[in-house]
């Protein structure tokens, strides 16, 4: 516990020392099982969309999904990044420990039913041909959500899981868990910057 | 892995060049090779953390590869380029869980 506090003091956090009784960590799941129906309704609906392949589902799962996810990563990266590394280190592990186990099922789910209903999307009404006037953005959108997902999953990802791991053990380690926040919010906020290209070329698309 | 995905993507629905794909699914899946070689070295390395988080992860992106092959199959993609696909797809796959383990597993004591 001792730990954790000081640690968590070093990512940036106003000097402002909880005592060691007051750093108190809900329990928690790194995964929240009674979610995991809900991930496999939606993604259900998601194949269900695909092959009856009407319009109006494949735009819907696209824009909805897409627009979370877009509206997640910019807020995460510009504005609860920012709040909480201002936080007390109490109010910080309480946040962590509550929202980062949603964050496990909510990200994979909303990335997934973006890419795939988006490929079906630009299918369904030609994009994908080479032939489109606007073939160069699509392939812009590939790039910038391949580059997205390499950030996501190969740094942001394990460190979410790595963070909630330590804090299941009986004494965390402080400093273990001040890197790994740190990457998560650094690349969080990496990935919202890129998702304002995303907006630019989704809305290029949409309209010219 | 995604290098050769967005190759592919940017050419369908026409055949592209298969070379460059396959070149980077080959240095993927040697990268990803190499990869576990290293890490079965290791000595000291918490694998019950590792194999707990690994065979979780790797069902979630089973689940998440399979529903963009579904997609390529059924937006009928052939051939070689479906085989590249799913290769490709195959690998990611495997790369994701076992970046993910390794980094719960190197926090934990063996």
């Amino acid at each position: 516990m001792t730990d954790v506090t000081h640690v968590l003091e070093s990512t940036g956090a106003r000097a402002e020392v909880a005592p060691e009784a007051a750093v108190h960590r809900p329990s928690f799941q790194i995964v929240p099982v009674r979610g995991l129906p809900i991930v496999a309704v939606v993604l259900a609906c998601l194949v269900v969309a695909i092959a009856t392949n009407r319009l109006w589902a494949i735009d819907f799962f696209h824009v909805v999904s897409g627009g979370i996810w877009t509206a997640l990563d910019l807020f995460l990266g510009f504005v609860i990044g920012p709040i909480l590394g201002r936080l007390s280190i109490p109010a910080r592990i309480e946040f962590t420990t509550r929202f980062m186990p949603k964050m496990v099922l909510i990200m994979p789910t909303l990335v997934t039913c973006t890419l795939a209903a988006g490929w079906q999307l630009a299918r369904h009404e030609g994009y994908l041909t080479s032939s489109y006037s606007h073939h160069g953005w699509i392939v812009a959108s590939f790039i910038v959500v391949a580059v997205m997902a390499i950030i996501a999953l190969g740094l942001l990802e394990p460190a979410n899981i790595a963070v909630l791991f330590e804090l299941k053990k009986p004494e965390p380690d402080g400093e273990i868990i001040g890197r790994l926040m740190r990457r998560f919010i650094m690349t969080a906020g990496i990935t919202g910057a890129m998702q304002v290209a995303t907006l630019v070329i989704m809305t290029r698309i949409a309209t010219t | 892995m995604l290098s050769g995905g967005v190759y592919l993507a940017s050419y369908l629905p026409k055949r592209p060049p298969l070379g460059p794909a396959l070149g980077l699914l080959i240095a993927g899946g040697v990268l990803t090779l190499a990869a576990l070689v290293l890490l079965v070295r290791i000595r000291d390395f918490a694998w019950g953390s590792f194999f707990l988080v690994a065979r979780w992860a790797l069902l979630a992106y089973m689940v998440i590869a399979a529903i963009l092959a579904f997609v390529f199959i059924y937006d009928h993609t052939r051939g070689a380029t479906l085989g590249i696909l799913i290769a490709t797809l195959a690998v990611f796959a495997i790369d994701v869980p076992v970046v993910i383990a390794y980094t719960v597993a190197r926090y934990q004591r063996n």
